[in-house]
C-alpha cells in the first residue's frame, strides 16, 4: 500500500537560500502526524509546497497516488487546508464565505455548509461578517471550509493560534473524529509540541528545513520519576522485585518511567519507607520527547 | 467558470468602493446633463422646435442673425468684447443652419438629445479612473488580504482564476459605461428635446459641418470608448497582478492615462517611433467622421493592430507570472 501523502527527497531553494533540504515523509491513512519544530523551521513552506502554493525545487510530492506537481488538480481534489491564518473575505458573512468556496467545487450542497457550520459550532454566528469574529471562530469557518470537499487529507497550519483551551480541546476532538471516523490523513504544524501532542499519532520533528527526527508519540505516554533516596542500589532491587520495574541511576537520582495504569507513585513511596529507605525528593518528570524536542531543536541550533 | 465569474462579481459589489463609484456616476451624469436647467441659461430654456415649414423658419433665422452681426459691423467702431463674441457665435450659427438647409435636414433644438448623449463621451475618461481603482486591486488584493492562498488550494487552475478575474474586470467597465449612457439618456430625456431626424450633424475639426445618421456615429463612439476602457482595465490588471501592489499599478495606471496624451504628443515631434506607443492608439474616437488622426500617419487599422499587440502582451505577462510565482504572503 502507497502512503497517502508520500514525500520523497524534496527539496525547496528560496532566494538562493536552501529553506528545505532532502526532506522525506511518509503519511498513512487515518494517521494524524504532527509538524513540529521552531519558527522558521520550514513547517509552513513544507505544507505550501504540499498544497501545490510554491514550486518544488526538487523530488516529489504524490497525495493519494497524484503528483502535485503534475497532476495538480486530481491532487488537491484531495486535499483541504488551511495555510496559515485562516484568513476569509471580512466583508463577508461567514455563511457567504463558505458560498463562495462552494461554488469553486462542485457538488457542495447547502445542506453540506450546514452539516459543516454546525460541526465546527458556528451555527449561531454564520450571519455575521467575519471582520467582526474573533480568532478562534475565524478558524473554526476555516476548519469548515477546508472539509467542503470531504478531502482524504487535511492539512492545517498552526490550527492552535488565537485557540483558547476550550477551542483547543475542541479542535482535537474534531481531528482525532475525523482521524478515527473518517479516515481522514491529517497533518498538523505547530511550534508547541504540548498543544498537537494530544491529537498526534507521530510527530516529525523538523529544524532548519531538515527533518531531524520522527517520535511515535503513544510510546511516549510513560511518566518518569525522579527519586532521590538514601540506598539507591537498594531501592533499584527493590523495585525490580516488587513491580518488575526497570530503572536506571544517573547522577544520584534514581529514574523510572510508570506506565499510565501504574500512575500511583506512593506505592512506591511506601515499600521504599517500610524498607528503611530515606527519600529526599520524588520528582515527577516532563517526559522524554519534549525533553527530545527541546534537545534536538535547541542544541542544534547554539553550534 | 461561470460560477468563479458570479464569485469575483459578488466580491466586487459588496465593497463600498464600487457603491461610490456607481453613485458617482449617475450623480455626475444628473449633473451634466441638468447643470444647463440650473443656471438659466438662455440657451437651454429655449426649447423653441421647428414647425411644418421648418425651411422658411431657418432662413427667416439667417437673415435674422445676418442683420444683427451688419449692424454691429456698421458701427464702424472698435468692436468691444462682448461684441465680437457675438460675431463670431452668429457666423457658427449660419454656418450651421445653412448647411441644415442645404442638405434638407431639419435643424434640432438648442438642447438636443443627441449632443447630450455625444458629449456625455468626455466623461469616459472618468469612467477609466473608476475602472482603474477596481482592477488595480482586482489580484493584488487577494494577497494583501492573504485569501489568495484559499483561491488557489483548490482544484481551479491558476489560469482559470486569473481569467475569471480578468473577466470581471472588463465586464465591470462595460457595466460602469452602461451605467452612465443609461442614466444620462434617462436625464436627457427631461432636460432635452429629441430630434427631428435620425441624422446627427457635427462639426468637423476642420472648422465645416458634416452629417453622419446618429445610431452609426454614436455606435462608433461607444465602440471607441470601450475599447479604451478595455485597454486602461488590462493595463491596471497586469500591473496589479505583477507587483502584487495595489497603490502601485493604481497610480502607474493614472499616470499613463493623465500624461499618456500629452507625452506622446511630445515624442511624436522627436521621433517617429512614438506612433507604436499605445498612447499614440488608444483613443479609436479620432477615426470617427469629422475627425483628424492623431500623429501623422496613423489609421485604424494600424491602431486596431497595436491595440491587439499590446493587450496580448499584458496578458501574456500577466499570466505568466501569476502561474509561475510562489505564493508566499
Amino acid at each position: 500500500m502507497t502512503a497517502t501523502i508520500a514525500i520523497n527527497n524534496v527539496g525547496k531553494t528560496l532566494n538562493k537560500k536552501k529553506v528545505i533540504k532532502d526532506l522525506s515523509l511518509n503519511v498513512n491513512a487515518g494517521e494524524v502526524l504532527g509538524l513540529l519544530g521552531p519558527n522558521g523551521a520550514g513547517k509552513t513552506t513544507l505544507i505550501r509546497m504540499i498544497v501545490g502554493l510554491i514550486e518544488i525545487t526538487e523530488g516529489k510530492i504524490s497525495v493519494c497516488g497524484n503528483d502535485v506537481a503534475t497532476e495538480h488538480k486530481e491532487a488537491l481534489e484531495n486535499i483541504g487546508a488551511i495555510v496559515e491564518n485562516p484568513e476569509m473575505y471580512p466583508f463577508f458573512s461567514g455563511q457567504k464565505n463558505l458560498e463562495y468556496f462552494a461554488r469553486m467545487h462542485t457538488n457542495v450542497t447547502k445542506e453540506k455548509i450546514a452539516e459543516l457550520v454546525d460541526f465546527v459550532g458556528l451555527t449561531d454566528r454564520i450571519h455575521d461578517k467575519v471582520k467582526d469574529y474573533s480568532l478562534g471562530m475565524k478558524q473554526r469557518l476555516g476548519i469548515a471550509q477546508a472539509l467542503m470537499n470531504d478531502p482524504k487529507v487535511l492539512i492545517l497550519d498552526e490550527p492552535t493560534n488565537g485557540l483558547d483551551p476550550a477551542g483547543m480541546h475542541e479542535l482535537r476532538r474534531h481531528v482525532r473524529m475525523l482521524a478515527k471516523e473518517k479516515n481522514v490523513t491529517v497533518i498538523v504544524s505547530s511550534h508547541l509540541l504540548s498543544e498537537i501532542e494530544l491529537m498526534c499519532d507521530r510527530i516529525a520533528i523538523i529544524k532548519q528545513g531538515e527533518l531531524i527526527a520522527v517520535e511515535n508519540v503513544k510510546e511516549e505516554k510513560k511518566q518518569r520519576y525522579h527519586l532521590k533516596v538514601s540506598d539507591i542500589d537498594k531501592a533499584q532491587t527493590l523495585l525490580e522485585e516488587h513491580f518488575e520495574q526497570s530503572s536506571k541511576i544517573s547522577e544520584d537520582n534514581l529514574i523510572f518511567a510508570l506506565p499510565p495504569t501504574l500512575h500511583d507513585v506512593s506505592a512506591i513511596v511506601k515499600l521504599f519507607v517500610e524498607n528503611d529507605i530515606a527519600i529526599y525528593s520524588v520528582e515527577p518528570k516532563n517526559h522524554s520527547l519534549e525533553d527530545r524536542f527541546m534537545y534536538l531543536t535547541q542544541d542544534k541550533g547554539r553550534k | 467558470m461561470i460560477q468563479l465569474i458570479i464569485n469575483e462579481w459578488q466580491k466586487v459589489f459588496s465593497r463600498k468602493n464600487n457603491i461610490i463609484i456607481m453613485i458617482f456616476i449617475i450623480g455626475i451624469a444628473a449633473i451634466f446633463s441638468l447643470m444647463p436647467l440650473l443656471f438659466n441659461d438662455d440657451q437651454a430654456i429655449d426649447t423653441s422646435t421647428y414647425g411644418e415649414n421648418w425651411e422658411y423658419e431657418v432662413t427667416q433665422q439667417i437673415t435674422t442673425l445676418e442683420n444683427e452681426t451688419e449692424a454691429i459691423l456698421d458701427q464702424g467702431e472698435e468692436l468691444d468684447f462682448s461684441q465680437s463674441i457675438t460675431v463670431s457665435i452668429n457666423e457658427d450659427e449660419i454656418q450651421r443652419l445653412s448647411y441644415h438647409l442645404n442638405e434638407g435636414i431639419e435643424p434640432p433644438a438648442v438642447n438636443d438629445f443627441y449632443s447630450r448623449l455625444v458629449d456625455a463621451s468626455s466623461l469616459n475618461a472618468l469612467i477609466g479612473i473608476f475602472v482603474t481603482i477596481i482592477a488595480s486591486a482586482m489580484v493584488s488584493k487577494e494577497f494583501s488580504m492573504g485569501t489568495i492562498k484559499l483561491l488557489l488550494i483548490r482544484t481551479q487552475s491558476r489560469t482559470k482564476i486569473l481569467t475569471s478575474k480578468y473577466i470581471t474586470t472588463v465586464l465591470l467597465a462595460f457595466f460602469y459605461y452602461g451605467l452612465l449612457y443609461l442614466s444620462t439618456a434617462i436625464f436627457a430625456l427631461v432636460s432635452t428635446d429629441m430630434n427631428p431626424t435620425s441624422d446627427y450633424v457635427f462639426m468637423t475639426v476642420y472648422g465645416s459641418y458634416e452629417h453622419a445618421p446618429f445610431i452609426s456615429y454614436f455606435l462608433g463612439l461607444v465602440g471607441s470608448n470601450l475599447v479604451y476602457l478595455v485597454i486602461i482595465a488590462t493595463l491596471a490588471f497586469m500591473l496589479s497582478t505583477v507587483t502584487r501592489n495595489t497603490s502601485l499599478s493604481l497610480g502607474t495606471t493614472l499616470g499613463t492615462i493623465f500624461l499618456g496624451t500629452g507625452v506622446t504628443s511630445f515624442l511624436a515631434t522627436k521621433t517617429d517611433l512614438a506612433k507604436y506607443l499605445i498612447t499614440a492608439n488608444w483613443s479609436l474616437e479620432n477615426y470617427l467622421p469629422g475627425q483628424g488622426a492623431f500623429i501623422e500617419g496613423l489609421s485604424l487599422p494600424f491602431s486596431m493592430t497595436v491595440i491587439i499587440v499590446y493587450i496580448a502582451l499584458f496578458l501574456g505577462v500577466a499570466y505568466y507570472v501569476f502561474n509561475k510565482k510562489d505564493i508566499l504572503s
